[in-house]
């Protein structure tokens, strides 16, 4: 028999909450607002009190709250993530997700109540590094990095005793999380402290005469898609660049992951949790996506036959993929 | 081909020297490339001046958080520029001082806002309302974004978290005014919709 999974939502905001809440999550990710997570946009995320309420009200729905503090501490400047820590524990989050090991440890010293997840930002792939988190801090949870197969997930949950969870749609990360410094090279903001990939204040989008969207990080163009084509995230790692005289995304295309169809499989293999990323995406979004995952995961428990999901709507570039479940690089 | 624009001159002398000849030649040019005379906007601008005024002042008052959203935005002045209509709507999000006007487009100047949104006008209603995602909309590139991509995204975030539920739910108290005004606006946002899905059609005909 499948054991139960949870269906993990995305909200940048407590409206996003509410629509996620609505849609059928079990549990809702969110972030403050500031560099303590890794969705710090303008606008975007919650408030101390907008925190308070938003715990308040996904309890009383049923449905829990998990805090990304899943930044990496300045060196010598660890005050934001603690105080991140101690607001996520003091307001009544369900856990915390950490990718830093600093952070960890003084949330298992401070807070021992307070429920551990590890983070995708630790790119923890390794039976031996899980471990290690659990040992140390007593994580219960680990966020599977998106480079993994479904058979090297299966595998690497026989060999843990923590939860798994999983992936299942939006955004594509087919780098190391955590270690990617791409975008730092230009802004000179590192995502992995700031919480921002391609940080909005650096990026432009320029049209061109003939209908051409050029997006540009810093000085650097990026993409140049001509009129009518889908767009993506202006990120260096979906770049179209010119390689050997041919233009092509050398990374990755604007594409997102839509893993509904291994849903059975990453099931059977033992998965606890399936992700839906998205915090900066808005509540239609996540009304959307939320209902129609959480019909196809219903649908996957109960063991009957899954329908095909279409959310290319939704997706960057209108594009889907099974990433790294189905992968074919090394 | 001769371009039916004649060449811009300067000085007020110069300007009287521009014949009636010219400014029928403009006007026709105008037509063409689908915008109305210059007057028609200015009128359009100043009847929905009032209206406007009125929603930024109840913007403000019922929904200080998506003010609150834009804080870190030194200038938080925005354009919406849909493409159907002969004006733009300028938004000053500004909780000290709130301020929402309509100008002709041939009077918007990029450089004096923030950040300018373009598309059609049922897409930046539903993104005012977040009824539509806006990074969708942007993928799909239904609409376009100009100038500060920060303060676009601030903006996005801020009126999707707002739920202002239609233009009605701002000027209208809660009842049965506001749905009536909501459905007159859905009525006329459809038929928008079809004029827009029409001439896009027309235009991409060979």
């Amino acid at each position: 028999m499948t054991q139960a999974a949870e269906l993990i939502c995305p909200a940048g905001t407590p409206a996003a909450l509410r629509a996620a809440v609505d849609a059928g999550a079990d549990a809702v990710y969110v972030g403050f607002r500031d560099r303590t997570n890794a969705r710090n946009f303008p606008g975007l995320n919650f408030s101390r009190p907008e925190m308070k309420d938003a715990v308040a009200l996904a309890h009383r729905r049923g449905v829990k709250v998990f805090v990304a503090i899943n930044t990496f501490a300045l060196a010598g400047e660890p005050g934001p993530w603690r105080a991140a820590i101690d607001d996520a524990a003091r307001l009544g989050a369900d856990a915390a997700i950490v990718a830093d090991i600093a952070v960890a440890a003084y949330a298992a010293e401070k807070h021992p109540d307070l429920r551990l997840h590890l983070s995708v930002q630790a790119s923890a792939s390794t039976a031996e590094a899980i471990e290690f988190f659990r040992r140390e801090f007593g994580i219960r949870r680990v966020i599977l990095p998106r480079t993994l197969t479904v058979a090297e997930v299966a595998a690497l949950i026989r060999r843990v005793p923590v939860e798994a969870e999983v992936f299942l749609f939006g955004a594509m990360g087919v780098m190391a999380e955590g270690r990617c410094a791409l975008s730092s090279y230009v802004t000179g903001i590192s995502p992995n402290l700031g919480g921002a990939c391609s940080p909005a204040e650096y990026v432009r989008y320029d049209q061109n005469a003939d209908g051409a969207l050029v997006s540009r990080l810093g000085r650097h163009a990026i993409s140049s898609h001509p009129a009518g084509e889908p767009a993506g995230y202006p990120t260096f790692c979906r770049g179209c660049y010119r390689v050997r005289g041919r233009a092509a995304y050398p990374f990755e295309e604007p594409t997102s992951l839509n893993a509904v169809e291994t849903l059975p499989a990453l099931l059977k293999a033992g998965v606890r949790a399936f992700k839906i990323e998205g915090r900066q995406r808005g509540r239609a979004y996540v009304a959307e996506v939320v209902g129609t995952l959480r019909r196809a995961l219903d649908s996957a428990l109960a063991g009957k036959p899954l329908k095909t999901v279409d959310l290319r709507q939704v997706t960057e570039g209108h594009h889907e993929t099974l990433g790294g479940y189905a992968k074919i690089w090394h | 081909m001769a371009n039916p624009i004649p060449a811009p001159t300067r000085g007020p002398r110069a300007e009287r020297s521009i014949t009636r000849r010219d400014r029928g030649a403009r006007a026709n040019h105008r037509a063409r490339i689908g915008l109305r005379p210059y007057r028609g906007a200015a009128v359009l601008a100043r009847v929905l001046g009032p209206l406007l005024a009125a929603t930024a002042h109840f913007a403000a008052r019922r929904h200080p958080d998506l003010f609150e959203r834009l804080a870190a935005i030194p200038d938080p002045t925005f354009a919406m520029v849909p493409d159907e209509l002969p004006v733009a709507v300028i938004v000053r999000a500004d909780t000290r001082r709130p301020r929402m006007r309509a100008v002709a487009k041939s009077d918007l100047d990029p450089a004096r806002v923030a950040a300018v949104v373009r598309g059609p006008l049922s897409r930046l209603a539903a993104l005012a309302d977040g009824r539509l995602d806006g990074d969708a909309l942007f993928f799909s590139r239904e609409i376009a974004i100009e100038g500060s991509t920060e303060a676009a995204v601030a903006l996005r975030n801020a009126l999707d978290n707002a739920e202002l539920g239609g233009l009605a739910e701002l000027v209208f108290p809660p009842g049965r005014a506001a749905r009536l005004v909501q459905r007159l606006l859905r009525l006329g946002g459809g038929i928008l919709e079809r004029v827009h899905a029409r001439s896009t059609a027309q235009r991409a005909a060979p």
